[in-house]
């Protein structure tokens, strides 16, 4: 069963996706913070990291720069959803090989979901 | 391809409330500001009457203008509640009231005449105009969303041949003055207009009584039916009370177009007019005010309001309709942009038909939404 993380401040934003997702097949797990789902993707090594940008304790440029110095989080796929516009996203996230950059307001749940499954489809 | 379907769909548009449809489906465990029916199930009693209908055979095909019963309760009920006198040869029973709006627009549009439609305004008036081949002539109200004899006065040429009233109004909830519908009955009486009233509505006027302007101006097309005072949105009935020459074209339109309404909803509308309606003035008048108080920090001009369940709010400054139904989607509320009734998209609809607590959480994620947009736009 393919393992999602949603790394997200606004609960009801996560626990939304965690039940679209589940609802789907896939295993969830959420994490409030950057650096609570740090400790959460390394102990679930997820398929997918939804990442949103935004957040107390540690955002998540800061979260992903430190998974991507690990051994076990450097390949994990990841999808940005933010409130943050891409043209103001921190300039570190183009080299953190991110697979998706989503603006909340630009998309529906549906679309979010779709580019989830594209990415967990692919290498 | 595209030429298997008829050119005259080619710039028909119901895509954004469909949109919305599909867009709540998609989303688990919903708060759904989108409904436009009420909370409450339909009457024991009225559902018992269906079920007894069905167990009694009353399952055949019914006169085309409907149950002789029906009609002869409507027509008390026009009486005793709206003072517009008609008998029940006045009136032709139809499966919900937007069938009544297309069959209302063939029975009286000819090609190239116009028809005034106030907006923002229910979608179907607008698309079934060009239907009909009839010109659709907009008439702002914003942004107090209150329509007058002088506005109404500056868009009539020698082509019009009707205006829509829709009050209490869906998007905007906006309640007319009796004063000045019967300056607008005055104006149509002088021009030779037909009104077409929608009353679907009428119990939901929480600030000042619903006037039906069908009982001073005999020009009057009336629209109305059991969805939302019955919670009836499902069964399909709804009915039209106009002047004897329409009520026969549209009943010739009927004959073909319906042949008859469901002879279940219909049994079952005649005891929900012996039955009081579902509406609780306070319950939806609270929930009307709690709505209007969560929001008028971040919506600081909120007009409108004063009836239906609904209010047509104007976004801040620089949002844009479909991004906030968006944004808020991600947190599982649904609401509807403002452009799938106007040609604006800087307001949303938002109705508060729906459970009290469901309410209140959308309200404030609605408002988390809108101030995360606002600290995010350029």
């Amino acid at each position: 069963m393919p393992k999602i993380a949603i790394v997200e401040d606004d609960l009801a934003i996560a626990q939304m996706y965690r039940m679209k997702f589940e609802a789907e097949g896939y295993h969830v797990d959420i994490a409030e913070n950057g650096k609570l789902g740090l400790g959460l993707c390394e102990q679930m090594k997820p398929d997918l990291v939804l990442l949103d940008l935004m957040m107390p304790e540690m955002n998540g440029d800061e979260m992903l720069e430190k998974m991507r110095a690990t051994d076990w989080g450097k390949s994990i796929k990841v999808i940005i959803l933010t409130n943050v516009g891409e043209q103001e996203a921190p300039e570190k996230l183009k080299s953190l090989n991110v697979r998706a950059y989503i603006v909340k307001a630009e998309m529906t749940p549906k679309q979010v979901a779709e580019l989830a499954r594209q990415q967990l489809a692919t290498a | 391809m595209q030429d298997r379907i008829a050119h005259r769909l080619h710039d028909f548009d119901s895509g954004k409330i469909r949109q919305a449809f599909e867009l709540a489906k998609e989303i688990p465990n919903q708060i759904d500001l989108s409904i436009g029916f009420p909370e409450e199930n339909t009457p024991e009693e009225v559902k018992q009457a269906g079920i007894t209908a069905i167990q009694q055979n009353h399952t055949t095909y019914l006169p085309t203008n409907g149950l002789a019963e029906l009609r002869q309760s409507i027509a008390q009920k026009l009486a005793a509640e709206n003072n517009i006198r008609s008998s029940a040869e006045d009136i032709t029973v139809t499966p919900g009231l937007t069938t009544a709006i297309l069959l209302c627009y063939l029975a009286i549009l000819n090609p190239g005449d116009e028809i005034i439609l106030p907006q923002p305004m229910f979608p179907p008036y607008y698309e079934l105009t060009k239907l009909a081949g009839a010109v659709p002539v907009p008439l702002e109200t914003f942004p107090d969303f209150q329509l007058s004899a002088e506005l109404i006065a500056r868009k009539i040429t020698e082509k019009t041949k009707a205006i829509v009233i829709n009050s209490p109004n869906n998007p905007t909830g906006a309640v007319y003055d009796e004063d000045e519908l019967r300056k607008i009955a005055g104006l149509a009486k002088q021009h030779g207009i037909i009104i077409i009233s929608d009353e679907i509505y009428e119990y939901f006027s929480f600030d000042k009584p619903h006037f039906s302007i069908g009982s001073i101006y005999e020009g009057t097309i009336t629209l109305n039916g059991f969805s939302k005072a019955y919670a009836m949105t499902g069964w399909r009935v709804g009915y039209i009370c106009a002047p004897p020459d329409i009520v026969e074209a549209i009943n010739q339109l009927q004959q073909y177009i319906v042949f008859s309404t469901s002879s279940i909803a219909q049994y079952a509308a005649v005891k929900a007019l012996e039955t009081p309606p579902i509406y609780l003035t306070d319950k939806y008048k609270q929930k009307r005010d709690l709505a209007v108080s969560t929001l008028s920090d971040v919506f600081p001009e909120i007009h409108g309001g004063q009836g239906a369940f609904y209010l047509f709010l104007k976004l801040p400054d620089g949002l844009e309709d479909i991004k906030v139904v968006n944004q808020l989607s991600h947190s599982g509320v649904i609401v509807l942009p403002g452009s799938a009734f106007c040609g604006r998209t800087d307001y949303i609809r938002i109705s508060f038909a729906g459970d009290m607590d469901a309410l209140r959480t959308g309200l404030e994620r609605l408002k988390e939404s809108i101030a995360a947009l606002l600290r995010n736009s350029p």
